[in-house]
């Protein structure tokens, strides 16, 4: 984890510099600095963050009190619709019209970007059919279900074949299965398409099941970033026993690793897998049973709350 | 019949079988904010007439439509039975039918127009829109080509039907020419004028009720206002200028060689009134799309 600004040693799908909003006197975000590198980033905060603040400002929705915005190496002010035209957006909440079928709005969402009418009429069926929606798409989108209204906003971010999405809290209103469904989606489309995303939301664990990094932004400021794949090598590992592990803690910190217990039968232990002997050793030796053993989730998640000063 | 398998062993080939592919091809796409605004209006305008929506939602905008179409078609059925010379003096002229017709202009402000911008902002769905090659302006004009069409279709479709039929049953009366102009420039005027009213109306509520009741009571509300200052308290004509209706009918039988109520008001402040009447609810359409879009 590091302190702002975040700059991305790679490929840049967005820049801001010193990037300042101001509603009615309160700064919705202050002074942004940020590179937001290729691949899958989220963008992690709590409420009143500045997270939609930020998405609006890179599709050029909204423009800059101060400072600087660049996507894809052009302006949105000055660049508008050929830039819009490269982007793809997913506004949070139920963006869409009850009444029109979902079939009709993605493709008036493709016309929109820069489809003619056929390409958009087939490439509409065709993203649908891709994220699940087989005869579903001729249905009015207010009688979808939740899981499937989202689909359909993924369907109409990426129905124009854009080269980066902006998702708003995608996984709004799913539950655990739809949400990681909905997370798998994303991911095996930003696969297949090349695609360079950038996620909202404030579930983290939703976040770290997609995305490489992520960008922390609290009171409309960056508070930090973390790169979630280090994160997961170098993190801790939570085992849970079978019987009381007091006494294997105990040895673990004895024998020279970083243990400590978290509940009756967990505890974490710090380091990578060269560990895994000297653990299997000691559960071995005092007979406390293995139940089972990951990373510790939380870890990503303490880190971020520390980043937001919690 | 099946076909005997290979002697080699290998498999049957399956008629029929596919492959399921659902990959997605890589597609191009144009900048063209022309194409984008025709995209905008045609979904404007289906959801105005309620095309591609439950039945229910096409029932007014067909029947207020009807509403100017079917005297016209009467006029031409009498004029058909009538002797021409009979049918000439007797029988409206394509210009009559403009009161009629701004019963269906006030009924489409009130209970139609509020579908062309209202939807999306109720809905949230503005910002989607906009996150496309549309910016605020062009999605605004293309909101506003979608309404100006319908509403054309109602104030230049019924005269021009008439004239069209009376001209083909040798009905005395002016030069076809002259009718087709007179009902072309009358029918963008109050297309202008009424979807100038209707933009403004659906920019400021996302409740069809509420623009109904708001419409009725701004257009009926000034309309009757005016009537009783001007012709019970005696204020100047020009007062009549308040009565959007009124100022529209007037200036169409202006157009068409005659004058109506407001027959009082001289030439230069019709006008003002008019081009007012266009340009403050236009105004404040802009007004209330210039902040940046939440949603």
């Amino acid at each position: 984890m590091t302190a702002a600004p975040v700059v991305a040693t790679g490929r840049v799908v967005a820049r801001t510099r010193r990037l300042t909003r101001t509603f009615d006197g309160l700064d919705a975000l202050r002074e942004v600095d940020l590179d937001i590198p290729g691949g899958i980033i989220g963008l992690v905060g709590p409420n009143g963050a500045g997270k939609s603040t930020l998405m609006a400002l890179l599709l050029g929705l909204d423009h800059p009190t101060s400072g600087t915005v660049e996507v894809l190496g052009a302006d949105p002010r000055l660049a508008g619709p050929a830039l819009r035209a490269r982007i793809g957006y997913a506004p949070e909440l139920d963006p869409m019209p009850p009444d029109v079928r979902a079939q009709d709005l993605v493709k008036l969402v493709g016309r929109l970007h820069g489809l003619d009418a056929r390409t958009a009429t087939e490439r509409a069926a065709d993203v649908l059919q891709r994220l699940g929606l087989g005869e579903e798409r001729f249905r009015p989108i207010g009688t979808l279900s939740t899981g499937q209204r989202q689909r359909v906003k993924l369907a109409q971010a990426i129905v124009h074949d854009p080269a980066l999405v902006l998702l708003d809290e995608p996984t709004d209103g799913l539950d655990p299965l739809q949400r990681s469904e909905m997370l798998a989606l994303i991911a095996s489309l930003a696969q297949e398409l090349s695609l360079d995303v950038l996620v909202s939301s404030h579930l983290l664990a939703d976040l770290e099941q997609v995305c490489s990094r992520l960008v922390v932004l609290q009171d409309g400021r960056v508070a930090g970033h973390v790169d979630v794949g280090a994160e997961q090598v170098e993190g801790r590992l939570l085992v849970e026993t079978v019987r009381p592990a007091e006494e294997v803690v105990g040895r673990l910190v004895a024998l020279g690793a970083t243990a400590g217990l978290t509940g009756p039968t967990t505890f974490v232990i710090d380091g990578d897998a060269s560990v895994l002997p000297l653990l299997r050793d000691v559960l071995a030796q005092t007979g406390a049973g293995l139940r089972s053993m990951g990373r510790n989730r939380t870890t990503l998640e303490q880190q971020v709350v520390q980043e937001l000063g919690g | 019949m099946s076909a005997p398998p290979p002697p080699d062993g290998s498999p049957v080939p399956q008629h029929g079988a596919r492959l399921a592919d659902l990959s997605l091809a890589r597609v191009e796409v144009r900048t063209d904010v022309g194409h984008a605004m025709l995209a905008m209006g045609q979904h404007v305008a289906r959801r105005m007439l309620g095309l591609r929506r439950p039945g229910r939602a096409k029932v007014l905008p067909v029947v207020f439509a009807a509403i100017p179409f079917l005297p016209a078609i009467a006029f031409i059925g009498v004029a058909a039975i009538l002797p021409s010379v009979l049918a000439g003096q007797f029988l409206p002229s394509p210009a009559d039918q403009y009161p009629l017709i701004s019963v269906t202009l006030v009924a489409y402000t009130a209970l139609v127009s509020p579908q062309s911008l209202s939807p999306d902002r109720q809905h949230g769905t503005l910002s989607l829109l906009l996150a496309s090659q549309l910016s605020r302006g062009t999605y605004l004009l293309s909101a506003a080509g979608a309404l100006m069409t319908i509403l054309l279709v109602v104030t230049v479709g019924p005269p021009l039907l008439v004239a069209l039929g009376l001209a083909l049953l040798d009905v005395p009366g002016p030069a076809l020419l002259v009718v087709l102009w007179r009902a072309l420039a009358s029918g963008l005027l109050l297309a202008a004028v009424f979807g100038a009213l209707g933009l403004a109306v659906s920019s400021l509520t996302a409740s069809r009720t509420f623009a109904a009741a708001g419409t009725f009571v701004l257009l009926i509300g000034l309309g009757s206002a005016s009537t009783v200052t001007t012709e019970l308290l005696g204020w100047p004509a020009w007062t009549r200028l308040a009565d959007v209706v009124a100022v529209g009918l007037e200036s169409v039988a202006r157009l068409n060689g005659s004058t109506g109520e407001l027959s009082g008001v001289n030439g230069a402040a019709l006008a003002g009134g008019l081009l007012g009447w266009i340009l403050l609810p236009a105004l404040l359409v802009w007004w209330r799309y210039r902040g940046p879009v939440a949603r």
